[in-house]
């Protein structure tokens, strides 16, 4: 698969990336996390770190997960151990950038922003920005629709808001 | 190893699978402590004895741990 700017194809392709992007962010936004890990191939990569990090090429991360199987484990922390204040995310993904398509890879970035608001806390509910940044990411076409070989979250936010209990 | 460290660093930080419910509960705990005006409060969670527990809520492993310390430095 090449990819040729402005072709039909490359517009469909957007198109189609736009929608996964959409879908993602609706799963998270609407707490669906069962559906998440789905989003990536099964050796699928998911990476939040740092613009820091990723432009010294340092590898640390917040969180940096191997596989799929690595992804239901934080599912099962997020939904059943990991103690937290419950809040909503409202995902703001802007669109998709395809740099490259090589040998069905196909390497995308959006840029994101995510609001975050804590029902009846403290914060009597306002609405935070909780973290912006890129998803730099490589898609890959299956059977079962697009999924992501990799999505690095790469956050420009210099602080976290205390905690990051659900994915990016 | 930077692999094994990598994977290591999963658990710990403020997204880490076993430290981030430590960093909500402080949050939690200084939003209680706020409501002191006077700048200072002690929590004794479980009191301050070092005796066992049926529950998890309680600080008395950390007086027991200092009890004994006392104890073996004959303070």
């Amino acid at each position: 698969m090449s990819f040729v700017p402005d072709s039909p194809e490359a517009m469909l392709l957007h198109y189609r990336i736009n929608q996964f992007n959409a879908a993602y962010a609706d799963a998270l936004d609407s707490k669906r996390f069962d559906e998440w890990p789905m989003f990536f191939t099964e050796d699928g990569r998911y990476t939040l770190q740092a613009r820091e990090n990723h432009e010294r090429k340092l590898p640390l991360a917040l969180m940096d997960l191997e596989s799929r199987a690595m992804m239901k484990d934080r599912v099962y922390g997020i939904t059943q151990t990991i103690y937290h204040g419950p809040y909503y995310t409202r995902h703001v993904v802007g669109h998709a950038t395809v740099a490259d398509c090589a040998e069905g890879v196909i390497y995308a970035s959006a840029s994101y922003a995510i609001f975050r608001t804590k029902p009846g806390g403290t914060g009597a509910g306002v609405s935070e920005v909780m973290s912006v940044g890129r998803y730099i990411d490589s898609l890959v076409q299956t059977a079962q629709g697009l999924k992501l070989q990799s999505r690095r979250c790469v956050y420009d936010s210099e602080t976290v808001l205390n905690c990051v209990i659900y994915p990016v | 190893m930077t692999q094994r460290r990598l994977r290591q660093a999963n658990l710990f930080g403020p997204a880490g699978f076993v430290s981030a419910d430590d960093g909500e509960v402080i949050e939690f705990s200084q939003d209680g402590f706020k409501q002191a005006k006077s700048g200072s409060t002690l929590c004794e969670l479980g009191g301050t004895g070092t005796g066992g527990a049926e529950h998890m809520v309680t600080e008395t492993l950390i007086r027991s741990m200092y009890a004994y310390w006392r104890k073996v430095m004959a303070l």
